[in-house]
């Protein structure tokens, strides 16, 4: 098995006190741990962080280590010749082993959760996961393909880890952030206990149209200003298709027109809506008769857009 | 090998879990749940009730928390959770 520096993984000397190596674990785990750090790499340093802290906090765990001798990291090496007979099972092969999990059925035989495993019916763990579906998936469904490689216990206390392929069906409608519940796909259970559960957390990848709120949609629409001020049928994409949308005459910038229960499906009520936000936007390269007609506009009326603004910032001064 | 898996229960806004379920699933103790309810950090009713109680736990064990950390911790990623959504819903589409 390779060999893992747990006093350097906490930045310690072998001969550290107990109350430094808490120091230094709380130090690091504040750091790194997942829950707090955005760092790249941070949850494979916390997970290293966090495995050196279980061995070298429990006096009898950290002694065992210590038997291993001192070995560089990395190095293939195995425990001396005594320390399976004081340590392990007697005779067991360490080849392959990983060091850590080595120290979690040391736990189990010191009787700890998994030694018991064997007399007391004991649920299997519950897993989580994220996965992200597309919008179109979200609104006509679709079935997920999900590989995993779940944590499993050997007759020895000794975790593996064994690929998993699970399909779930995802029926239409389901929102960013959407859980899913999966009975009995978790962890095994021991001594006649049930199977832990799969929970699945659906999540809405971005999208280059759609923006997703609950079951309302939302989507930028652009419009000429003629449009906008005169009104018109304009076509707009959904999920489900193109549709034609009337706009009203005089709409402004920002405006928001709704297309009701164009947005997602409910599973369970209504459909949510779409919303188009009006943007206008104006010709890249106006020709000079468009611009002709544009100068004709700028002194056909009396209108003054930021007579408002004016008004305010002088009440102000 | 590929498992077809036909049974999904869906875990909305208004689903609502018995203590007896949280208890099997959370890692907390009976006491310890009601004790958190009591306190407010906690509700029975919500899709994210458990996945807020895993992330509790592992807070409690990595950063040996006692229950009145917990409760802390819980309201703060109540909180993270809830500006995180306010801000998806603000940022525009688009990858």
């Amino acid at each position: 098995m390779k060999y893992k520096d747990y006093y350097a993984s906490l930045g310690l000397e072998r001969g550290a006190s107990d109350a430094d190596i808490k120091k230094a674990y709380r130090k690091l785990a504040h750091k790194y741990h997942p829950d707090v750090s955005k760092e790249p790499g941070a949850e494979a340093r916390f997970k290293e962080i966090a495995e050196a802290y279980q061995t070298l906090k429990d006096p009898e765990k950290r002694a065992a280590y210590d038997r291993l001798g001192r070995h560089a990291p990395g190095e293939e090496f195995a425990p001396p010749p005594d320390w399976g007979a004081q340590h392990a099972r007697g005779g067991e092969s360490f080849e392959g082993v990983d060091l850590a999990d080595l120290f979690a059925a040391f736990a189990a035989r010191q009787g700890g959760a998994a030694g018991r495993r064997g007399n007391v019916p004991t649920r299997g763990e519950d897993y989580e996961l994220r996965t992200g579906i597309t919008i179109e998936q979200a609104f006509a469904g679709t079935t997920l393909e999900l590989k995993l490689d779940m944590p499993d216990y050997d007759e020895r206390g000794r975790v593996r880890h064994v690929p998993r392929t699970i399909k779930v069906r995802v029926p239409k409608g389901a929102a960013d952030g959407q859980r899913l519940r999966l009975a009995a796909m978790g962890g095994r259970g021991f001594g006649g206990g049930s199977a832990g559960d799969l929970y699945v957390t659906v999540e809405l990848l971005p999208h280059r149209l759609y923006r997703a709120d609950g079951h309302d949609l939302h989507l930028e629409l652009p419009l000429a200003p003629w449009e906008a001020a005169l009104g018109a049928t304009v076509e707009v994409p959904t999920p489900g298709g193109v549709v034609q949308l009337k706009v009203p005459g005089n709409t402004s910038g920002g405006q928001k027109l709704r297309l009701a229960g164009r947005g997602l499906p409910h599973p369970h009520g209504k459909a949510g809506d779409l919303y188009a936000t009006v943007r206008i936007v104006n010709p890249p390269d106006p020709s000079p008769r468009a611009r002709e007609l544009f100068q004709e506009l700028a002194t056909a009326g009396q209108f003054e857009p930021r007579a408002e603004l004016l008004r305010e910032a002088r009440r102000g001064s | 090998m590929a498992a077809e898996f036909t049974e999904v229960t869906w875990i909305g806004e208004d689903f609502e879990w018995t203590l007896q379920e949280l208890t099997t699933r959370s890692g907390f103790t009976e006491p310890e749940l009601r004790e958190l309810i009591d306190c407010g950090a906690l509700s029975l009713r919500g899709a994210r009730t458990l996945a807020t109680l895993h992330s509790a736990a592992r807070l409690r064990t990595d950063f040996e928390l006692d229950l009145n950390g917990v409760a802390l911790a819980i309201r703060l990623l109540r909180r993270i959770r809830d500006l995180e959504a306010e801000l998806s819903v603000l940022k525009p589409p688009g990858p």
